[in-house]
């Protein structure tokens, strides 16, 4: 188990022990977080799960891969440079204690 | 004693389970009963053709929110069909006898697959695929053959052919049209799609239309084509389409023609809403109505609905409709609708597993359809969205172009 911390815009934090090899969408749902819907359940059709890593915690989650990077230009929320599809992100011991800043 | 509910949603796919996530997330405290015919948890369906089949990993993926499990105003009822009802009344009657009222009702029915009515139609291992069920009877049918012959060329058969190839299989797909998924996608995307999936050793024969199973009578052995040909088969899959489930909407009294005919409003009658793939809607961009089978329509036409049950006032139901589809290494995209007549600019190179169809009519972009082109296809629902049609330079040029084009409508526009 890990912890993954999601930050909403107004500040709140909300937090949950995540199992290793869930990705964090799928976390996401389990725990009710607002604004994450992985619509096409994690097959990167959706953009959906949209999620910034906010590497001030230290931790961070790497590259986006090719086609992830594609669909990050175009989410609504608006890129950033830590932006991630949250379904791409897999619980792994490297990734605990992770912070993720939700938009809407 | 009559279990009296704000909400009934009959229907717990795509439709229904996202319906229950949004009204959970909305706060809503109102009673809501979601009635499943399957026995599961609402799960997604697209792996089931994909990832589902080829690991050894059996679990599905759930499609309801941890909150829509837990919340005490949420009622699950698996394992259960409507039997029939009274709208005027409020009240429904399951077949296990247990009555049901209503403030307002949902018809998430979805559709069925079309069934083959030709001799042999019977036997053991002739399947469809639609639920958790149906994807278990193929797995343990891959334990006991090699033998695979999928009768249609559409997007469930070409995905499960790319999923399955290999492992010493042999895959024929039957198709009885001249072209793969021929209502769907553009010439050249048949055409891509049958090189890619013959690369992977399958199959694909056009113009064959079977005319009959064979087996020892009990199980299949052989799929037999029109003109007189006989294909061994241990499991034969039979994808050719959909129906719609609208026989308890015709039941309830309710108006059926090609699916639940629902107004702009997405109802049937007054309190009574339907959606997803059971649905024959308005389209606001046409003068007429249409039915949709997609994740994007069932989950698109649910957060609608959810705003007008918590009381939103809305305007009519509007949403560019989209597809994907993954046939091996490759992702298809659909945005918009390619009607037929579409004029068609190509983007890139089928050769390199990479590329764009621009459909127009006239000068108007209607459909865009993409191979590994995940952010085109995003670029082109925001494209039809905003009603913005690309000039065949434009598109040639590639993303970027558009995008400064679009870039500069938009600012011409504030």
């Amino acid at each position: 188990m890990i912890t993954v911390y999601w930050v909403y815009p107004d500040g709140s934090e909300h937090k949950a022990s995540v199992e290793e090899g869930v990705n964090l969408m799928e976390a996401a749902m389990a725990n009710d977080i607002e604004s994450i819907y992985g619509e096409c359940g994690g097959s990167m059709a959706c953009a959906t799960c949209h999620v910034e890593v906010d590497e001030s915690c230290g931790i961070k989650a790497g590259e986006p891969f090719a086609m992830e990077n594609e669909m990050l230009d175009m989410v609504e929320s608006g890129r950033t440079p830590t932006s991630r599809l949250s379904c791409q992100l897999v619980a792994s011991p490297e990734l605990d204690g992770i912070r993720l800043k939700v938009a809407w | 004693m009559k279990n009296e509910f704000d909400v009934v949603i009959i229907g717990a796919g795509h439709a229904g389970a996202h319906l229950v996530n949004v009204l959970v997330r909305k706060k809503y405290t109102g009673s809501v009963a979601l009635i499943s015919d399957e026995m599961f948890q609402p799960y997604h369906r697209p792996p089931l053709s994909k990832e589902y089949l080829k690991t050894e990993q059996v679990d599905s993926r759930p499609l309801l929110t941890g909150g829509a499990l837990s919340s005490p105003n949420i009622s699950f009822m698996p394992g259960c069909r409507v039997a029939g009802g009274d709208l005027q009344a409020g009240s429904l009657t399951l077949t296990n006898g247990t009555e049901l009222g209503f403030k307002q009702l949902v018809l998430a029915t979805g559709a069925s697959p079309r069934k083959l009515a030709i001799e042999g139609a019977g036997l053991e291992g002739i399947v469809s695929l639609k639920t958790l069920a149906d994807a278990e009877k193929i797995r343990e049918a891959l334990f006991q053959t090699k033998e695979l012959v999928l009768v249609g060329g559409g997007f469930i058969n070409l995905e499960l052919a790319c999923s399955l190839a290999g492992e010493g299989r042999t895959i024929t797909v039957l198709e009885q049209t001249p072209r793969l998924l021929q209502r769907a996608v553009s010439p050249v995307m048949s055409e891509f799609l049958k090189t890619e999936a013959e690369k992977l050793g399958v199959r694909i024969l056009l113009n064959e239309e079977v005319s009959r199973f064979e087996g020892d009578g009990k199980r299949i052995s052989h799929v037999v084509t029109a003109a007189g040909e006989r294909f061994e088969a241990g499991l034969a899959v039979v994808a050719i389409g959909s129906v719609p489930e609208s026989g308890l909407a015709e039941d309830l009294g309710l108006e059926c023609t090609n699916g639940i005919v629902v107004n702009g409003q997405l109802q049937a009658a007054p309190n009574v809403y339907a959606l997803g793939d059971c649905v024959f809607f308005p389209d606001p961009s046409a003068s007429h109505s249409l039915r949709l089978e997609s994740v994007q329509n069932a989950t698109d036409q649910a957060n609608y609905v959810a705003e007008a049950l918590t009381g939103s006032a809305q305007e009519e139901y509007h949403a560019i409709p989209w597809f994907w589809s993954v046939q091996g290494a490759n992702r298809l995209q659909i945005a918009g609708l390619a009607k037929p007549g579409t004029r068609q600019v190509i983007s890139g190179e089928p050769a390199d597993a990479n590329f764009a169809v621009y459909h127009y009519l006239g000068e108007q972009l209607c459909a865009v359809e993409t191979i590994n082109r995940p952010g085109e296809h995003m670029l082109a629902r925001k494209m039809l969205k905003e009603n913005f049609s690309p000039t065949e330079a434009e598109v040639v040029q590639g993303v970027e172009a558009i995008k400064a084009a679009l870039a500069s409508r938009e600012s011409k526009n504030v």
